[in-house]
C-alpha cells in the first residue's frame, strides 16, 4: 500500500519535516517528534482534511501508519 | 558544517524562485506559498528570511494548519529571531487547560509584530499552584506578562444557585485574589482571558431570566471582573472571538476529553492573534494612525469625475454602505485612532464632499491630516506620519485599489495595509476585525487625540509659513501646567509610560504600583505636565520622576508625547524639576540617557539643557547638572505652577 500524499502532507507538516518518508509500516517509535502532543494534531489535521471524526478508541495510537490510512478510507468512504 | 555542492544549491535556489513565484500569485501570499518559501529559505540556511515569511502566514488568514506548520518552523529557528526582532518580552502563559499549541501560535502571531517572547509555560492546570506557589517557575521567570489562560469548565459555579449573587461574588472573589497575587509578587501585567458561556444551558432559553443558571453566572463573572479589573490586568473578551467564530468552533469536547484542549485548534489562530494585539498594546506598540483614501473606499466612484452629485453616499445602490463604514471609522477616531486622509485628487475637490455634501459622516474636523495630490501615495504616507510626529509603525493605511496597496506594502515595510473587500458592506467587518488598534487603557486624553494631532498639524504647516523657529514657538502661545502626581491623572501618567518611544530618557516601563512606589519614596520629586497652546489644549503630555540619591536628585524617568516633540517644552518641565530639587536642598540633578532604537531624538537633550557628561557606555551616557548655575528656563512656555 503506497502511503496517501495527503497525510503524507499532514504527517510533514506537525512532524516539520519536509522531507519525511513513510510507509505503511511506519509507527510512532521510528519518529522521535511523533509524541502524544504531535498525535493530538495529527489526529485534529486528519479530521479535518478527510471530513470524518475519529470516535473512542480509534483516536488512541494505531498500531501504524497502514492501519490508520485503512481505517481513515473506510471511514471517508473511499475506494482502492 | 559541510559546503553542499554547487549543483545542490542551485537546485534549492531553483526551488526557492518557483515558492517565490508561488507567493506572487495573490496580492497577500496563500498560507501554503509562505510556507513554501519559508521551507525554501530553511534549506539554504536563510533563517531570517525563513522566519519572516513563517510570520507571513499570520497575514494571510487563520487556518489553523498552516500555523501551526510555521509555528513549528519558527519554533526551532527562534535563536535566530532574537537578535532582529524590535521588541522582546518574557512571557509566562498558566493555565487550566493544555497550552502548548496556543504558546506554538502565540510566538509565531507576535513574531509577525517583531516581538521576541521568552516564554515560560506552566504544565496543564497548574495555574493557581504557580500564583499561590512564591518559589513556582512563573515568579522564578520575573515575567513581564502573564497570559492566565483559564477557561469556563474552572469557574466554580453550580448548574443553579439559588443564591446567585452569593455564589458569583465568591468566584469573582478568587479570581481577584489570584490576580493579586501575581501583581504583589512582579510587576507583571496580567492578560485575563474571559470565560466562554458554553453554547448549552440545563434550562435552555429560560436560562437567560434565571441569575442563577450558570449561563447567567458566568457573564456576571465576566461583567464583574471587567468592572473590577485593576490596570495591571488586560481582559481579552474570548466571548466576543468565539461568538464571532461561532461556538460550534470554539468548543470541541471531543479534544477537551482527549487531551484538555479546552479552546478547539480551530479558535487558536484568532486566539494568539488578538492576545499578541494585547501584548503589543501593552508593550506600547499600538497603531495610532488610520490613512484613507477617498474614492471607491469612503464613498462610490470618483470624485474628480462624477462630481458631487455623482459620488454615492447615503444612497445608491452601495451608498449607505460607505455611510456605515464612514460610522464605524467615526467611532475609531472618538476612542483615540487619528484619521488622515491620503487621494490622488486635486486637493480642493477632494475636500469638497467633507465641506458641504449632506451625507457625509465624516467632516474635515475629523482628519488630522489631509494629503490629496498626485504624489506616490508612500512620500503622502511619510508625510503624514511626519507631520503629526508619528513613526511608520503607528500607521495603518486602506485603499480600495490593490495596486495602492502593494506600492505601498513594497515602499514601507512598516506600515500595516487592510485590504479591503470588494463589496463595500464589508469594509466594516474587515476593519473591525483588524487587531491591532488594541490599547491598553482609555482616557479622556484618547478621546481628544484627533483635536490635538490636527492642531500639531497646523502648527506644522504654521511652522512652513513662519520666519524662524523661534517666531513659530512664540506664536504658538504656549502654556504649561505642572504639577505633581495625583491619583486624577496616575491612569494617563502610566499610559504614558507604558508606550512612550521616542522622547523617553529611559524607557523604563514602570506600572501602577512601581510610579505609586516611587511616589511614596521620600524626597522623590513626580512632576507631570499639560499643556495649551492657541489651537488646542493637548492634555497631559509630559512626566518627570526623580528620586533621591543624597545630594543627587536621580532622574528615573523624563518623557514626552510625540504630540509636543521640537516645542521646548521639555525646558519648562526639567526647569521645574530643578527649581524643587533646589528647594529641597539637592545639590546636583543626574540624567541618564538609555538608547533604544527608537529614541535616538534625545540623545542630546541633556547637553542641550546644560547638563555635564559624566560617563558613557554603549548602554548609557549619564549626565549632571549642578544646581548653583543660572535656573534651567524656556523662552517659549509660560508656566503656571500650583
Amino acid at each position: 500500500m503506497t502511503v496517501d500524499d495527503r497525510l503524507l502532507h499532514i504527517f510533514r507538516d506537525v512532524l516539520d519535516d519536509p522531507n519525511l518518508v513513510l510507509t505503511s509500516a511506519t509507527t510512532a517509535a521510528d519518529i522521535e517528534e511523533w509524541d502524544s502532543l504531535a498525535h493530538v494534531t495529527l489526529m485534529f489535521l486528519i479530521e479535518q482534511e478527510f471530513g470524518i471524526q475519529f470516535a473512542g478508541e480509534e483516536f488512541a495510537r494505531l498500531e501504524d501508519v497502514g492501519a490508520l490510512q485503512t481505517l481513515v478510507e473506510a471511514k471517508a468512504g473511499l475506494q482502492h | 558544517m559541510t559546503v553542499a555542492a554547487p549543483q545542490e544549491t542551485d537546485s534549492k535556489r531553483a526551488t526557492l524562485e518557483s515558492a517565490l513565484e508561488a507567493a506572487r500569485l495573490t496580492e497577500i501570499p496563500s498560507p501554503l506559498a509562505c510556507l513554501g518559501v519559508a521551507r525554501a529559505y530553511v534549506e539554504l540556511d536563510e533563517a531570517k528570511e525563513a522566519i519572516k515569511w513563517c510570520a507571513q502566514v499570520v497575514k494571510s488568514g487563520l487556518d489553523y494548519r498552516s500555523w501551526d506548520a510555521a509555528g513549528r518552523i519558527l519554533k526551532r529557528l527562534y535563536p535566530e529571531f532574537a537578535p532582529i526582532a524590535r521588541r522582546s518580552a518574557r512571557l509566562a502563559v498558566i493555565g487550566s487547560y493544555t497550552t502548548d499549541q496556543l504558546v506554538d501560535l502565540l510566538r509565531l502571531a507576535a513574531a509577525e509584530r517583531g516581538v521576541h517572547l521568552d516564554i515560560y509555560e506552566s504544565g496543564y492546570g497548574q495555574y493557581q499552584q504557580e500564583i499561590l506557589n512564591k518559589e513556582s517557575g512563573l515568579y522564578a521567570h520575573d515575567p513581564e506578562l502573564v497570559v492566565l489562560a483559564v477557561h469556563e469548565g474552572d469557574l466554580e459555579l453550580p448548574d443553579y444557585s439559588p443564591s446567585p449573587d452569593e455564589t458569583v461574588k465568591q468566584e469573582v472573589v478568587r479570581w481577584e485574589g489570584l490576580w493579586a497575587r501575581i501583581t504583589d509578587n512582579t510587576n507583571a501585567t496580567v492578560i485575563h482571558t474571559s470565560f466562554v458561556k458554553r453554547p448549552e444551558d440545563p434550562f435552555g432559553h429560560l436560562s437567560s431570566k434565571l441569575a442563577g443558571s450558570r449561563s447567567s453566572m458566568v457573564a456576571a463573572v465576566n461583567s464583574q471582573l471587567g468592572d473590577l479589573a485593576p490596570k495591571e490586568v488586560a481582559i481579552l473578551d474570548c466571548e466576543r472571538l468565539a461568538a464571532n467564530l461561532g461556538k460550534g468552533r470554539w468548543f470541541d469536547d471531543r479534544y477537551w476529553h482527549r487531551s484538555k484542549q479546552a479552546v478547539a485548534f480551530d479558535a487558536l489562530p484568532t486566539m494568539a492573534r488578538d492576545i499578541s494585539a494585547m501584548i503589543g498594546a501593552q508593550l506600547g506598540m499600538t497603531r495610532k494612525c488610520l490613512v484613507l483614501d477617498l474614492d471607491g473606499t469612503l464613498w462610490g466612484g470618483i470624485i474628480g469625475e462624477d462630481g458631487m452629485d455623482g459620488i454615492r453616499i447615503g444612497h445608491g445602490f452601495d451608498g449607505e454602505a460607505f455611510a456605515a463604514f464612514q460610522e464605524y471609522v467615526l467611532s475609531l477616531k472618538d476612542r483615540g485612532v487619528v484619521l488622515a486622509v491620503c487621494s490622488k485628487n486635486d486637493e480642493a475637490t477632494a475636500r469638497k464632499p467633507f465641506e458641504s455634501h449632506p451625507d457625509m459622516r465624516l467632516s474635515l474636523n475629523d482628519i488630522a491630516t489631509f494629503q490629496a495630490n498626485w504624489r506616490p501615495k508612500p512620500e503622502n504616507i511619510r508625510r503624514i506620519a511626519e507631520s503629526l510626529g508619528l513613526g511608520l509603525d503607528a500607521m495603518v493605511f486602506v485603499d480600495d485599489q490593490p495596486a495602492e496597496r502593494e506600492v505601498v506594502r513594497q515602499a514601507l515595510e512598516m506600515v500595516d495595509v487592510i485590504v479591503l473587500p470588494e463589496d463595500p458592506s464589508r469594509y466594516v467587518e474587515t476593519l473591525a476585525r483588524y487587531p491591532h488598534f488594541e490599547s491598553a487603557s482609555y482616557t479622556d486624553e484618547d478621546n481628544r487625540r484627533t483635536e490635538s494631532y490636527r492642531a500639531r498639524n497646523q502648527a506644522f504647516e504654521a511652522r512652513d509659513k513662519a520666519d524662524s523657529l523661534d517666531d513659530f514657538l512664540r506664536s504658538l502661545d504656549m502654556r504649561a501646567t505642572i504639577q505633581p502626581f495625583d491619583d486624577f491623572h496616575l491612569a494617563r501618567i502610566v499610559q504614558l509610560i507604558g508606550k512612550t518611544n521616542q522622547f523617553n530618557l529611559t524607557t523604563r516601563r514602570h506600572n501602577q504600583a512601581a510610579v505609586q512606589e516611587i511616589i511614596e519614596r521620600p524626597e522623590s520629586i513626580h512632576l507631570y505636565l499639560k499643556l495649551r497652546d492657541r489651537f488646542a489644549d493637548h492634555g497631559l503630555v509630559g512626566i518627570v520622576m526623580g528620586t533621591n540619591e543624597g545630594q543627587v536628585l536621580e532622574i528615573d524617568t523624563l518623557l514626552m508625547s510625540c504630540r509636543v516633540i521640537g516645542r521646548t517644552v521639555e525646558v519648562a518641565l526639567v526647569g521645574e524639576l530643578a527649581a524643587r530639587a533646589r528647594d529641597l536642598g539637592y545639590k546636583s540633578l543626574r540624567g541618564v540617557y538609555r538608547p533604544t532604537d527608537r529614541n535616538g531624538l534625545v540623545a542630546g537633550l541633556y547637553e542641550s539643557l546644560g547638563f555635564q557628561l559624566e560617563s558613557e557606555t554603549a548602554e548609557e551616557t549619564v549626565w549632571s547638572y549642578e544646581l548653583d548655575k543660572n535656573p534651567i528656563d524656556s523662552q517659549f512656555v509660560t508656566t503656571e505652577v500650583s
